[in-house]
């Protein structure tokens, strides 16, 4: 390769670009926060906690994942208030429908990790633990939908529980936890618009209903947690 | 948002996509970068808000980078392979889908040679072709003469060629 050839190869390099969301999300993370090194070290910490942890029981790749779904999601423990935005508009459930939607939080997740361990420990069983996840799934989003409070308290679990259904789910069941991850972003992106945000919060919201739009509803639901943990800690 | 806010908003739209760039062509892993990168501004938002005198800002998270980078390989004792299941997007306007596939082969060889290269003819080339900065500007950020910059610019690109060949 001749100088000028290599010269004009390194310049396209110059297409090399940060993910737009991604850019937005860190900016409001880095300029909302009060306190970022004890936040970062926080999330680092249990991240890595994590990551050995999950390492010894699934594949190397899965827990990385795992990890990265941690960094975000640690410190969002918060949001799960109800009176996280503090504004009006905002859908609040009652004491009832919360109790109801945290049982029905914790059967899809117990039915989601059987899922998992069958998969590797008995195949023959595993349409029946994947018919279970899916009941469990659908319940979870009639809940949601005749209760739209309750969104908020189950983003978080479904979010950790995900990984399991990435992992081992067939197409029908992605579909059905597809439609509960859609029911769930689109629930908290109501709120948020109900909400005052600031100029680069709302940007950030502008991104994740892109990605609901584009029918990308785990990464909008993502986006949606790492905002308002922002909130949050503004 | 207040003032200072503002001013470190308009900073970190002015440097992210080449702070993000600089330090992905050293780990050539879109989380790992994003991570460092994040962890760049941070530290960058916290001096900034302590009013500590920051003469050249772009020359400064440079520095910050670099050294996370460094950090990263010495943390982890591993070498920088090009990750093929995260390269961030390249923007290009070519369909044609062989062209596209030369075109990220081409690239992905690049990005590997240049990530093997010496970390010091390294980033003057990144500054040098990749962010257009003149061989002046590289050496007053650097504290190199400007003679000795334009010496690295051709030995590391000396060095890529050589790269490019041993990996054909």
């Amino acid at each position: 390769m001749q100088e000028q050839e290599l010269i004009t190869k390194l310049k396209e390099l110059k297409n090399i670009s940060p993910r737009k969301e991604w850019v937005i999300l860190s900016k409001i993370q880095i300029l909302d926060s009060r306190n970022h090194a004890e936040i970062y070290a926080q999330k680092r910490g249990i991240a890595a906690g994590l990551q050995g942890l999950l390492g010894m029981v699934f594949q190397r790749k899965f827990a990385y994942a795992y990890a990265a779904l941690a960094i975000l999601l640690v410190g969002s423990v918060g949001i799960m208030q109800f009176d996280l935005l503090g504004n009006q508009g905002v859908q609040v459930a009652s004491q009832a429908a919360i109790i109801e939607a945290k049982s029905n939080v914790e059967v899809f997740k117990e039915k989601s990790k059987e899922l998992a361990i069958t998969a590797k420990s008995d195949p023959v069983a595993v349409s029946l633990a994947v018919d279970n996840v899916k009941a469990a799934a659908k319940q979870l989003t009639e809940i949601i939908k005749k209760d739209p409070g309750v969104a908020k308290e189950i983003a978080l679990e479904i979010n950790n529980n995900k990984t399991y259904l990435d992992v081992q789910g067939s197409a029908e069941l992605k579909a059905t936890s597809n439609d509960l991850y859609k029911t769930v972003a689109e629930q908290m992106i109501k709120d948020l618009e109900a909400t005052s945000l600031t100029e680069s919060q709302q940007e950030a919201l502008d991104i994740a209903k892109e990605l609901y739009d584009k029918e990308r509803y785990t990464d909008a639901l993502e986006s949606i947690l790492l905002l308002s943990m922002a909130i949050k800690s503004n | 948002m207040d003032t200072h806010k503002e001013q470190f908003s308009l900073i970190y739209d002015q440097y992210i996509d080449k702070i993000y760039r600089f330090v992905y062509l050293k780990v050539s892993s879109q989380e790992t970068a994003e991570d460092i990168t994040s962890r760049v501004f941070t530290k960058a938002w916290e001096a900034y808000q302590k009013g500590q005198a920051i003469e050249n800002m772009r020359a400064f998270l440079y520095k910050i980078a670099g050294n996370m980078a460094i950090d990263h390989y010495r943390q982890k004792d591993r070498k920088a392979t090009v990750s093929t299941e995260s390269v961030p997007q390249l923007i290009d306007d070519r369909t044609n889908i062989h062209d596209r596939a030369v075109l990220n082969a081409d690239m992905d060889a690049i990005k590997a040679a240049l990530a093997s290269v010496k970390q010091e003819y390294q980033d003057v080339i990144i500054w040098h072709y990749l962010e257009d900065m003149p061989t002046e500007e590289i050496a007053q950020m650097t504290g190199r003469p400007a003679g000795t910059v334009r010496v690295m610019i051709h030995r590391g690109l000396e060095m890529l060629k050589d790269q490019l060949i041993e990996e054909a």
